[in-house]
């Protein structure tokens, strides 16, 4: 179950939040999410599939760490993606504080 | 309830080799030299020596646990960029894992031939020496290669003042080690075998101390860069389980290089000892031991971001 180079920008963006909490096992994370719930390939993830894939990845990340504060604060910088907005500069210093 | 057939064929190899060794107590012959210093019959002995080899045997089924916890993360990622690094790591702790007791077992089984024939005492003592510097050198090489390759696979910086801490400290250690082996040489002559070690003083200098720091180097380098690896590698909950792998290979080849360090400087009699060189060996043990269970749990956690 090894995800390819998907050009798929909504995937991509789930994997990048993703990559703030789980390094380098983020794609592999999420590909086996995607496939294993949403019974799809991850190119073929929409923005419709979104908020069902968030509802499984906080499921699998509580098993992972029982630090409930990580677990919100990455299930609510995915959420912001079934809204998009720009990111913020301060934003972005997080995101990259986290790395 | 576990079946036997659930069970992998390494872990039915170790736990009949545990067997065996609890086993050797009650097989070979009582050692004279132990029973007239502590005034015991046979019985008293053996069962003497089989509770002084209980943590002991506690501690390689800990090793064990820990080495096949690492093993199946390193095989849940193989085909990632960074599974073949774990994977190497990983075979460094198979070495460990079986490096403890294999050579127990050959050494209770040489010692009780030297206790039986005095003239065989040299080769069981040269055989030990050998297996344990073998061990250290392969398991090391392995931990050095897997952490060295996910340093740069990671692009973690490795800072001047690391390499400078790291240098010191080997300096500081391979002195002290040379002091204390030469304190044991009893001559300058280097043909003269009149040792502990059972050979000439060269092939002392050239083929135990020599390979031995090397093998620190290479632990003690392996550990610096995992360290760094845990520290600076992204994802903050990937990071924490790494971390605590981390924490378990410091304390195990920390451990390691300390046992080593200790039955280079002390060399086994051959006979039991109960006495500061034993508590001195448990002590070191507990330390490996709780790098064991550390490493697991770090481990299991890998595993789980894996298996989710």
């Amino acid at each position: 179950m090894q995800p390819s180079n998907i050009n798929n920008s909504l995937y991509s963006q789930v994997v990048r939040i993703t990559h703030v909490y789980l390094g380098p096992a983020a794609d592999r994370f999420i590909a086996r999410q995607v496939q294993n719930h949403l019974h799809k390939e991850p190119v073929e993830l929409s923005e419709n599939d979104l908020l069902k894939l968030i509802d499984w990845v906080r499921v699998a990340v509580s098993l992972i760490t029982e630090d409930t504060a990580i677990i919100e604060e990455y299930i609510e910088r995915l959420k912001r993606l079934t809204t998009p907005q720009p990111a913020t500069a301060k934003e972005a210093n997080h995101a990259a504080n986290r790395t | 309830m576990i079946s036997l057939n659930s069970v992998s064929r390494s872990t039915k190899i170790f736990i009949a080799l545990a067997f065996f060794y609890a086993a050797l107590t009650f097989i070979l012959p009582a050692n004279a030299t132990t029973k007239a210093n502590y005034r015991l019959d046979d019985a008293q002995y053996q069962y003497l020596l089989f509770i002084v080899k209980l943590p002991i045997i506690a501690v390689w089924s800990l090793a064990f646990y820990s080495y096949r916890r690492l093993a199946n993360y390193a095989q849940s990622i193989k085909d990632t960029s960074e599974g073949k690094d774990f994977t190497t790591i990983a075979k460094g702790m198979s070495w460990i894992a079986w490096g403890l007791p294999i050579p127990a077992v050959i050494s209770s089984l040489l010692s009780a031939l030297a206790n039986a024939q005095a003239d065989f005492r040299a080769v069981s003592a040269v055989i030990g020496g050998y297996l344990a510097v073998a061990v250290s050198l392969v398991a090391f090489h392995y931990f050095s290669s897997g952490t060295h390759s996910l340093v740069r696979r990671a692009d973690v910086e490795v800072k001047i003042k690391h390499i400078r801490i790291l240098v010191g400290a080997l300096i500081a250690i391979g002195l002290v080690f040379v002091v204390l082996i030469f304190s044991k040489l009893h001559s300058t002559n280097l043909g003269d075998s009149f040792n502990s070690f059972y050979l000439p003083n060269w092939l002392v200098w050239s083929t135990i101390v020599g390979p031995y720091l090397y093998a620190w180097f290479l632990g003690v380098f392996a550990v610096m860069e995992f360290i760094l690896i845990a520290r600076q590698t992204s994802g903050v909950i990937y990071r924490q389980a790494l971390q605590l792998l981390a924490v378990g290979l410091v304390l195990i080849i920390l451990s390691l290089c300390a046992l080593q360090y200790f039955r280079a400087v002390i060399p086994r009699s051959g006979h039991l000892t109960i006495g500061a060189a034993l508590i001195t060996t448990y002590g070191i043990y507990a330390v490996n031991a709780l790098g064991s269970v550390v490493l697991a749990v770090g481990a299991k956690r890998l595993q789980r971001i894996e298996d989710i």
